[in-house]
């Protein structure tokens, strides 16, 4: 599960990347599965870097990589992209999708990007206060 | 030779009031009203208390001295909810009162029973200070304990909800706030026993010099309590930080977000 608004913990990003297994009491991730996690989420930084000078954009990603090295079955995602551009959400949105298809994982995101729900719809359900407007699935 | 002040020597010593009075008054410094009832409410209450110690030595009585102990926690758990500037949950309220309670006792009765030795156990000369000194201070600890514990979850929200998401325990998710509170609540003694004997002369071992005590006997006395005084607020703190984070979750291990029940 991961909030629109990402909480980042004091320290540097392989320290932050490391914290859900942490929690989990799961075995910590080696360094090159950490690097991997970083292209995933299109983090272009070093595992060292201190995440004190992040920018949204990049606590959002760091956030995003965080449960992703948890390999959960299902991820719950409230709009994992909002702050970032067209061009990078788009990059790292294809990877997140890739990622679950492969795993055979579930997602389930919240999004107001038009784009990112034409390009990677499956199932599309469209809210209005508590109710809904409409529930489509998109063949591929 | 013990010098024992008369009564116009006692006044004499109210010369330092009406110096910061004048200088409160000269700088126009808004502070007037307050020192004077503050000055008043020593003085009575010292009288006061004066006479129902000489009551308590020249008719000693375990319930007697028991009340007495009983009354002190009681005063102190009030001062530490009126202190305290922040809304506290009635759950945090029970656990203050219980941890100030449990704590500060068992360690007055550990002081009295096997450090001291006092025979028979209530003697209100030994009990009374004491238990003032060790409740006192565990009472300035909890209450450095509460404020940092309740601002530290307030302003540390957002990182708790994170760390549950990631499947921490709310142990695992506040165990800095949680340990931050304790250490902000002993940092206090340990500065005062790093300073002690060469900084200042604590209070009681300057009154018990002054009485004509030797020093060595009042240096033991003030390492003991210093000893006393650093458990009972440790002590008292770590019961109630560890029982206090869990009232900031619910039976779910949810954060609740206006601390209320």
């Amino acid at each position: 599960m991961l909030s629109q608004e990402p909480g980042v913990f004091p320290g540097n990003i392989r320290e932050n990347l490391l914290m859900g297994l942490r929690f989990s009491e799961k075995p910590l991730a080696t360094e090159p599965e950490l690097e991997k996690i970083l292209q995933l989420v299109q983090l272009k930084m070093t595992l060292d870097n201190p995440t004190a000078n992040l920018s949204l954009g990049e606590r959002q990603r760091v956030a995003l990589g965080r449960v992703l090295l948890m390999n959960p079955q299902v991820l719950l995602l409230d709009e994992p992209s909002s702050a970032l551009d067209e061009t990078t959400e788009h990059l790292m949105i294809k990877s997140l999708v890739d990622f679950t298809r492969k795993g055979g994982k579930t997602l389930v995101m919240v999004t107001h990007s038009k784009k990112v729900i034409e390009n990677f719809q499956m199932r599309v359900i469209q809210l209005k206060k508590n109710q809904t407007l409409s529930d489509k699935e998109v063949p591929r | 030779m013990i010098l024992t002040p008369s009564l116009f020597q006692v006044s004499l010593a109210f010369f330092f009031l009406i110096v910061t009075l004048l200088i409160l008054r000269m700088r126009k410094i808004n502070r007037e009203k307050e020192l004077i009832v503050a000055s008043l409410r020593m003085t009575l209450q010292l009288i006061l208390t004066g006479y129902v110690l000489i009551y308590l030595f020249e008719n000693p009585h375990p319930l007697l001295s028991l009340a007495v102990i009983f009354l002190m926690t009681v005063f102190a758990i009030r001062n530490i909810y009126a202190r305290v500037q922040l809304p506290l949950s009635r759950s945090l309220k029970r656990i203050i009162a219980f941890s100030m309670a449990s704590g500060s006792i068992f360690t007055v009765f550990f002081f009295i029973l096997l450090v001291l030795g006092v025979k028979p156990w209530f003697d209100p000369q030994y009990l009374i200070p004491i238990g003032g000194m060790l409740i006192g201070n565990a009472m300035t600890g909890i209450s450095l304990g509460v404020t940092r514990l309740s601002a530290g979850m307030e302003d540390n929200r957002h990182i708790i909800e994170t760390a549950l998401m990631l499947g921490a325990t709310p142990r695992a998710a506040t165990k800095e706030i949680v340990d931050h509170a304790f250490d902000s609540a002993i940092l206090p003694t340990i500065n005062s026993m790093v300073g002690m004997g060469i900084v200042f002369l604590p209070g009681m071992m300057t009154g018990q010099i002054l009485s004509g005590i030797s020093p060595i006997t009042a240096i033991e006395y003030q390492l003991i309590i210093m000893l006393g005084i650093l458990g009972s607020v440790s002590i008292t703190t770590i019961l109630f930080v560890e029982l206090g984070y869990k009232t900031f979750f619910n039976k779910d291990q949810q954060l609740i977000f206006s601390p209320t029940d």
